[in-house]
Order: C-alpha cells, then sequence, then structure tokens
C-alpha cells in the first residue's frame, strides 16, 4: 500500500496535454491559474449584457493611470506550424490601448503576433495567422498589455491555436459559453494544520439553467476527488466560496482544484480552469531563533502569513527587499530611508532577520552603472562605510540583530564589483567593530563565500577574528542528504580552513537553492516538465537539502526566493507560481520544519549502507508526540529504493514526506520518512536502524 | 582483434591517459572494482547492480544486432532480463587498463579479452561512495573492440563533443539540447574545492550549465588530446578540457563522454569531467 502511494506520488508528470491553445475565452470571470495578472488602478468586472460573443466579457475600469499585463503559463507550441490569434476588444470612450505578443520563453524575445491596437466603441477583432518560429526549447508565452485614463475597456475572446495557414475570413473556433476562475482564499493558498481549505470561485458568460460547477482534486500524495456539484445560476456572474469536503481535505501536501463549469447534460460549458491549495503541518512556534528555516520573502502580510505557515522562522533581507543596504537607503548622502513597519511586520509574524551590511551608493563608489548592479560596487570611502554601519546597526537594533557583510563579495564581476579578500577584509573589520561598538550582543556574519579561494584569502588577509559565524552560498539541483555530500563538504571544508586561524566558528548556509525553475517543479496539470521538472523529484531534492544542512552541523540554510512573480514556466530563481502560489517543494520542507524544528541533530545512523536515518531528539511538545520524542528522518542516499535490513518496530508512527500518516515502511526511498517514538520505543526504532556490521555491499 | 589493432588501441588509449597522474591507493580501489567488474561480467556474482553507486548511474553494453541495452542500477537490480545482457565469457579479463583521477570522480579504460582472443572495451566512471570509501562505478560502457570503426568513422563522435567547447565559449548551451541522449542519462562534474555535480536528467544538466556559464563565461574553452573509440552504434571519447572561470574553477578537466548512435546522430548519454585542481 506504501509503495503503491509513493509510486504514483513519484511519477513523472505526463508530457504536455495542452492542445497547443492558450484561451481565456471570457474575461469576465478572471485569469485562470497560471496565467501572471500584473497592473494597477483598475477594476475588474463581469459584463453580464450581451458582449461580442456572448455574455461574460471583462469589463476593465481604469482609472487615471490604469493598465494591466496578462502573461499566459509557457508551453510548447509546434514552431514551423500557422497558428492564430484571436483577440475581441473595446473601450468607452475611445483610445483605450492595448498590445500582444507571443515571447520564446527562454529569450523573452518576442517571435510572433506583435501587435498594437487602439480601441474605438465598437468592437474590433485583432485576427493574425502567423507561422511560429523556433523558440529556444519550444515553448512560447503569450502577452497582453492594455492602458487607458478614466476608460474602461471590454475584453473577450481571447485565443491562440494551430491552424490552417490562411483560416477562412470569418472563421471563429467554437468558444465556451462560460468561463470559471478560482483562487486560493488563504495567502498563497496555504493553511497550516487542520483549518478548512478554501478557495474562491467567479463563474461568467452564460449558463443554462441547471448548470453545475464541477470540481475535482488532485493531491500531491496521488488522490483525486469529486467534490459535492455546485449550483449556479443565470445571471452570467456568480461568484462563491468552497472548502475542500473528504478524506483528501486531511491531507498535507498540495492540492490542485479543477474547475468546470457544466450543463444538466454534463456537457462542459467552460474549459477546465485550475489552482493550488496547500495544506502544511502545524509549524513550531514562533519566534524561534534557533530554526533551521529561512527564506527569501518580501516584508509585506501575505507573503510572510504564507512563509510563517509553512515553517520559516528566519527572513534574509538580501535584494528581496534591500531594506538595510546602503546603497538603498542613504540615496544622497546625509539622506537615510527606514523601513520600520516593514521590519515590525516581520517581527510580529515571527520572523527573526538577517540583515545585510553591503552595497555603496554611487555618490561613493562612482559607479556609473544603472539598475540592479548599479549599487554593487566597491566602497570608495571607508569612513563613509563605517557611518552607514554605524547607523543602519544602531537604528534595528533589537528588531534587527543578525547582519551578514556583503552578499556574494567573491564575484568581482557581479557584487563585488572593484573589491578584493583584502578590501572585503578591510569592510568586514570595520563593520564588526562598529557593530559591536553600537550593540555589542549583536552576531556578525561574514565571509560568505562559494569558490574556495575566497574563503582562503579572505582568512589569510585576517578576516578570522571579525565574524562570529561564517556563511556560504551554493546552487546545486543534487539529490543531497547522503554521507560526504558536497554540502558536507563545504561545511567540512569551511571547518578546516578556519582551524588555521583557531576554533572553527559556526557556519551558515546564507543563500542558495536547488536553482532556476526546472529544479523546483509545478503542480499545475499543463505544467512543461521541460520547464518546470518534476514536481515530485524535486519536492525531495528540496527537504534534503534543509536536511543535509542540519546534518551538517550548519546552523541554517536561508532558500532563495520567493520574493518575485515570474510567468509560469519562466527560468527563474524565484520558487513561485503566479498568483502567488506554492510549489510543492515547500511543503515537503514544511513536514521537515514540523518534525525537526525545535530538534537537536543527533546523528546519522546507517542501517546499510546506502541508507541513512538521521536521528533527532525533540524536547518539545509536539502535535505527534507529548513529553519529548525521537524523530527519524529516513531516505536511501541515492535515487534508488533500497531494502531495510530490519523489520521496524510496531509502535513507531510513520509520516510521509507530506507528514502523512503512512505503513511504517521497509524499504528507505529517495523521498523522506518521518519515524517517531517515545520512551522505550524511541530505543527499539534506534536499534532497528542500527549500522549492519560490518559496513558492507547490501 | 587483430595483434596490430589491438597495439594500435593500447597505443591510443595509453596515450590518452599519459597524462594522469594517480596516487597509488586510487590505483588500488581501481583496481578492486575493476577485478569485481570482471568477476560480476563472467560469473553474474557479485551481481553487477551491486557495483554501481545509487547516486546515479548509467550502464550500457553492446548487443549482437549491432545495437545495445542500457540500464540504470534499480533496473540491473529488478530486472534479470536486463542484467543478463551484461555478461562477458566466462574467463575473460581485464588485460590493459589506464586510469584517470580527478579527485573523488575516477575514469578509466580497460580492455577485456576473452579465453578465445576475443576483445571488448570498458569504459568506467567511478565515485569513492562504497562501503569503507571504496569506488563504485556510475557508468560503464562496454562494447566489442574488435571491429572498431576506423578513426574517420568516429570523428562524428568528437565532434559532438566538441560542441561542449564552442557553446561555453559563446554562452549559448541550449544548443546542446538535440545532442544529449534522454534516457538514461548522466553527467558528473566534479569540480575544484571537492565541488560535485550530478545530473540524471538532460534538461537539469542543460538548465545548470546554462545558468554556470551565464554566470562566468571563461575566456577561453580548449579541448585538446581528444580520442575516440567507436563501433558504429556505441563511441567513447576521452580528453582535455580547458576552460578556466569562477563557476568552473581554474584546473583542466578530464572529460570521458560515452555516445550512443540514434537515427544516425551520436547522443551523449554519459559526460563525465573532473579536474585535480581544487581552486
Amino acid at each position: 500500500m506504501l509503495v503503491a502511494a509513493f509510486g504514483a506520488a513519484q511519477t513523472q508528470p505526463g508530457v504536455s496535454s495542452n492542445g497547443h491553445v492558450f484561451n481565456l475565452e471570457r474575461f469576465g470571470a478572471g485569469v485562470p491559474g497560471g496565467w501572471l495578472l500584473d497592473g494597477s488602478d483598475y477594476t475588474w468586472e463581469a459584463d453580464t449584457g450581451p458582449g461580442r460573443i456572448g455574455p461574460g466579457a471583462g469589463r476593465l475600469l481604469f482609472g487615471d493611470h490604469g493598465r494591466i499585463e496578462i502573461t499566459s503559463p509557457a508551453r510548447h507550441l509546434e514552431s514551423g506550424r500557422a497558428y492564430t490569434l484571436l483577440l475581441w476588444f473595446r473601450s468607452e470612450p475611445a483610445d483605450a490601448a492595448l498590445s500582444v505578443s507571443l515571447h520564446d520563453n527562454e529569450t523573452r524575445q518576442t517571435l510572433a503576433f506583435e501587435q498594437a491596437a487602439t480601441a474605438t466603441r465598437e468592437w474590433q477583432q485583432l485576427r493574425l495567422t502567423h507561422v511560429l518560429p523556433k523558440a529556444g526549447k519550444d515553448c512560447y508565452y503569450l502577452r497582453l498589455s492594455a492602458n487607458g485614463a478614466n476608460t474602461t475597456l471590454w475584453l473577450d475572446g481571447l485565443w491562440l491555436g494551430a491552424t490552417e495557414a490562411e483560416p477562412p475570413a470569418d472563421w471563429q473556433p467554437e468558444w465556451h459559453a462560460a468561463a470559471v476562475a478560482v483562487e486560493p482564499d488563504a495567502p498563497w493558498g496555504v493553511v497550516a494544520g487542520t483549518g478548512p481549505v478554501r478557495y474562491r470561485i467567479r463563474v461568467a458568460g452564460a449558463t443554462a439553467p441547471g448548470a453545475q460547477l464541477q470540481t475535482r482534486i488532485v493531491s500531491t500524495s496521488g488522490e483525486t476527488a469529486s467534490q459535492p456539484p455546485i449550483p449556479l445560476d443565470t445571471t452570467g456572474s456568480w461568484t462563491g466560496t468552497a472548502e475542500i469536503t473528504g478524506d483528501i481535505a486531511n491531507r498535507f501536501g498540495m492540492f490542485r482544484v479543477e474547475a468546470t463549469v457544466v450543463a444538466p447534460s454534463g456537457t462542459a460549458l467552460s474549459p477546465m480552469t485550475e489552482t493550488l491549495l496547500a495544506r502544511a503541518p502545524e509549524p513550531f512556534p514562533a519566534p524561534f531563533r534557533d530554526s533551521y528555516f529561512g527564506i527569501h520573502a518580501k516584508l509585506i502580510a501575505p507573503d510572510l502569513e504564507a512563509m510563517a505557515r509553512l515553517g520559516y522562522k528566519w527572513l534574509r533581507l538580501h535584494d528581496a527587499s534591500g531594506i538595510t543596504k546602503w546603497g538603498l537607503i542613504e540615496p544622497e548622502p546625509g539622506r537615510w530611508l527606514w523601513y520600520d513597519d516593514e521590519v515590525a511586520l516581520a517581527r510580529e509574524k515571527g520572523f527573526f532577520i538577517l540583515g545585510l551590511l553591503d552595497s555603496a551608493p554611487p555618490w561613493d563608489s562612482g559607479a556609473e552603472e544603472e539598475g540592479y548592479f548599479s549599487i554593487y560596487s566597491a566602497p570608495k570611502n571607508l569612513e563613509n562605510w563605517r557611518n552607514y554601519v554605524r547607523r543602519v546597526v544602531a537604528h534595528y537594533k533589537g528588531a534587527i540583530d543578525d547582519w551578514e557583510v556583503w552578499n556574494e563579495p567573491w564575484n568581482p564581476i557581479g557584487f563585488f564589483k572593484g573589491g578584493n579578500p583584502q578590501l572585503y577584509t578591510e569592510l568586514l573589520k570595520i563593520a564588526f567593530t562598529e557593530t559591536r561598538a553600537v550593540h555589542p550582543e549583536a552576531v556578525i556574519v561574514g565571509i560568505d563565500t562559494w569558490p574556495p579561494y575566497w574563503d582562503a584569502m579572505t582568512l589569510a588577509a585576517g578576516a578570522y577574528d571579525y565574524y562570529d559565524v561564517l556563511s556560504f552560498h551554493r546552487y546545486d539541483p543534487g539529490m543531497h542528504g547522503y554521507p560526504n555530500d558536497p554540502i558536507d563538504r563545504v561545511a567540512k571544508r569551511l571547518r578546516t580552513a578556519q582551524e588555521n586561524y583557531g576554533e572553527p566558528k559556526p557556519l551558515l548556509f546564507s543563500e542558495g537553492g536547488p536553482d532556476v525553475t526546472v529544479f523546483h517543479g509545478s503542480f499545475f496539470s499543463f505544467a512543461e516538465p521541460a520547464l518546470t521538472g518534476d514536481w515530485s523529484w524535486c519536492a525531495d531534492q528540496y527537504a534534503r537539502m534543509f536536511l543535509t544542512t542540519i546534518a551538517s552541523g550548519t546552523q541554517r540554510f536561508f532558500a532563495y526566493s520567493v520574493h518575485n512573480q515570474p510567468h509560469h514556466g519562466e527560468s527563474t530563481h524565484m520558487m513561485v507560481e503566479p498568483g502567488p502560489l506554492l510549489r510543492p517543494l515547500h511543503l515537503t520542507a514544511a513536514a521537515l520544519a514540523h518534525f525537526v524544528d525545535g530538534a537537536h541533530y543527533v546523528e546519522r545512523l546507517q542501517p546499510a549502507h546506502d541508507i541513512s536515518a538521521h536521528v533527532f531528539a525533540q524536547p518539545h511538545d509536539r502535535p505527534y508526540a507529548a513529553g519529548g520524542c525521537t524523530v527519524v528522518v529516513l531516505h536511501a542516499n541515492g535515487l534508488d529504493p533500497e531494502p531495510l535490513p530490519r523489520p521496524l518496530p510496531a509502535d513507531t508512527a510513520s509520516c510521509d514526506r507530506w507528514g502523512n500518516p503512512c505503513a511504517l515502511p521497509t524499504e528507505a526511498l529517495r523521498s523522506p520518512v518521518y519515524l517517531v517514538a517515545a520512551g522505550s520505543a524511541a530505543s527499539a526504532l534506534t536499534s532497528a536502524l542500527a549500522p549492519a556490521e560490518p559496513d558492507t555491499q547490501p | 582483434m587483430p595483434r596490430k589493432s589491438l597495439v594500435i588501441l593500447i597505443a591510443g588509449l595509453a596515450c590518452a591517459g599519459a597524462w594522469a597522474q594517480l596516487f597509488p591507493e586510487e590505483r588500488d580501489a581501481l583496481d578492486a572494482l575493476l577485478s569485481q567488474v570482471e568477476r560480476s561480467l563472467t560469473t553474474q556474482s557479485p551481481p553487477l547492480w551491486s557495483l554501481f553507486s545509487p547516486l546515479g548511474s548509467l550502464a550500457v553494453m553492446a548487443n549482437e544486432n549491432g545495437g545495445w541495452t542500457t540500464a540504470r542500477r534499480d533496473e540491473l537490480r529488478r530486472n534479470a532480463g536486463t542484467a543478463a545482457a551484461f555478461t562477458l565469457p566466462l574467463g575473460a579479463r581485464a588485460t590493459f587498463r589506464v586510469y584517470e583521477t580527478a579527485r573523488e570522480l575516477m575514469m578509466g579504460q580497460a580492455i577485456f579479452e576473452s579465453p578465445e582472443k576475443r576483445h571488448w572495451l570498458a569504459t568506467f566512471a567511478t565515485l569513492p561512495d562504497g562501503p569503507g570509501g571504496a569506488c563504485r562505478l556510475t557508468a560503464l560502457c562496454i562494447f566489442p573492440s574488435d571491429r572498431l570503426s576506423p578513426p574517420e568513422m568516429s570523428q562524428d563522435a568528437v565532434n559532438v563533443v566538441k560542441a561542449w567547447e564552442r557553446v561555453v565559449r559563446e554562452g549559448q548551451m541550449l544548443e546542446l539540447r538535440p545532442h544529449l541522449y534522454p534516457d538514461p542519462f548522466l553527467a558528473i562534474l566534479g569540480k575544484g574545492g571537492m565541488e560535485l555535480f550530478l545530473y540524471v536528467d538532460p534538461e537539469r544538466y542543460i538548465t545548470m550549465a546554462r545558468y554556470a556559464v551565464e554566470v562566468g563565461r571563461p575566456e577561453t574553452s580548449e579541448m585538446s588530446r581528444l580520442h575516440a573509440c567507436s563501433n558504429g552504434a556505441i563511441a567513447t571519447v576521452t580528453g582535455t578540457w580547458k576552460a578556466p572561470n569562477v563557476v568552473f574553477g581554474l584546473g583542466d578537466y578530464r572529460l570521458t563522454a560515452i555516445l550512443l548512435k540514434t537515427d544516425g546522430d551520436w547522443k551523449v548519454a554519459g559526460l563525465f569531467m573532473g579536474t585535480q585542481t581544487q581552486y
């Protein structure tokens, strides 16, 4: 049973079933899940009156500076084949502007359908047929932008699909009569613990009497469940809220809500649209300074709430907010920008903050570069740097008590232009000295290495005496967690490197992750494996990355990042779906946090050579055990299932990688499994997982 | 194999491996592994799967109809039919061996000779993740070497590997996608500083390589000492690649590639690169 469950959950997502079409036929329902909506100064309504293809058009009321930008998910299309784009639009008063374009998902270059138009009071249809040029991975995304000042824009019937090279002038696809959009009720769709998982529904268009909303729930555990149908009215614009029901609702992990409007006959009246929801196990209570779990996130309420529910306890600011970067907070000499409300909000949500002492305003560095990297040249005047450190540390004292000196200073062509190990060591020395002077209890994190030459040279330059914690970065999509894995090696190397100068100081994995989107996974049904990878693999990889950080004796890991929303399929470091919505990897990390945060790492047992059993002592009352317990995180070291040499004690509780109760395993898998026992049962468990003698091949 | 051809093959392997600097314990570890491989291929004991690392694996064996059988470790373990394809005649011995070491990622080639004087070329890559630090296979590729393709027939395979040299310099990693065998696939990059990157999916390999090149594109990218062996369906290419930069490190990389001919084109199923230089 256990094997079957995992087998289903670990199946590689299938190939695209998108039918080579983008459609957003009835704008009145809003944008479907997976589409990215950006904009400002507008409201979006459903028009129940007769539109160009029936009721249900979208009606956008622009204010003085209204604008929207809608970006489709990236999808596989056939290059060399003819595609037709259709879009109906009008505005009152006339003159709303809009444009469309189809882009190569890899290069973002516009490849086809580049067209701008000005709306009139009468309906017009954009109608373009192009043969698609080749894209990097044959994956494309469609973008629609519109803007206007105090005008109302109607949009309807967006469709892009494969057609004949010259379709007849009056050709139209078979339009759906209605559309539905679903979105989470909770921030980022995630609830923690046992609360209800709700979603909001918006239906627009012609719904015949007796029409219903059919909803199916798919879980990351491999289960599917139909939900009770929801009756709809015939007004042309229906909104409501629903809650996932049945046994599936109690599962931890992610849920995909698939919704379709159907006629009494069962005929689909709308395309199926989706959203993504999640239930995380109850996190360890915040605040908790010794947590292993950190993230880069914006300091805004919904994002902080979602990250808190997932169990992240620390925030590293860096470019997720930039609010302590010298280059951003002293734009002119002596003019300081403070962000007390944002910092207070993060602390209210239970987070500790790792601030950044880094960057330099161009007025000091002399940088002439524009844009993101304009602040990443080395400071010229060290007294200005000293003043900055003193001011920012003193200002945020008590709210931010941990400071990392510079982000990725080892990169002299990126984040530390004009810098070198000697200069960095000078900056570190000043930062350490000034911070100690104004905030003696503050923790200084230094070095921030990746390539070995950087830690070797900064330590040789005298850095050792000027930090409390040594940090490193690493992006690596490998399946970590095995003995002597790359992160374990980095930790060992950094301890050895410090031994030449004194006692090794604690280590912090202050930025990294599985790297870009193909290593993140997506739980949308339409996700292209070539763009978003295998979500099941990614979910295991991410949790194991945190796990190996802990096993290597490193204080914590700050994953990068969730602070921007890319379009679905875009290759970025953002582990976020449009919405924003979650990716499954956050839920396996949440399960790990649920079980091991607050616990002490004891040791790694190897019941067989290719199996790791990480033993934690959990002294706190937790939902899975009162009065303390032993938690064991069990996994195969590699990719293959490995049989356990001995059966596990029957009185051991077992949970899967999402935190759901499961049968006691008979083999270790790529996916972590959590084993919980207390008292004598804990001793029996660790005995069952004791190394086989001697260490031999299975 | 005609004696002259065998001598030429050995000379080629020896020249390609002459660069290698091997510690005695590394040679001993590889010798021990190869002895086990020898026994496994000829007597099926120990089972071949048990000699592979679970971190990532690629097994390729030429078959009698001019094709090949591929497998990962778990398939060798669970599919007796697949495992049975990886056999050599009883008494076959590894008679000539050349090893390359790039810290923990070690590679090599060996010529197996049967009592009937038939020969096979085995190309392998290993990691020291076995019990007690023993070497285990990550890749093993075997094909008959008695009728190797003439060098000009192997040039196409060399050219595919040479594509890496150019695209890294030009930052056009996506151009490699058509050259990658979809499944099974294994790429291991053993960097200086004891870093190890391992990919079992070509899409992930391409993506990571692309970003590594974007962060620090090497100013120079030069391959040398490329040496290819092929039976027309399977090819191996070994050589040296110099592409110094902040991401790749400063050392020369030793590389071993395993290619399979699919629909007339060579595709890389295994790519193993490592450097001895720490920085």
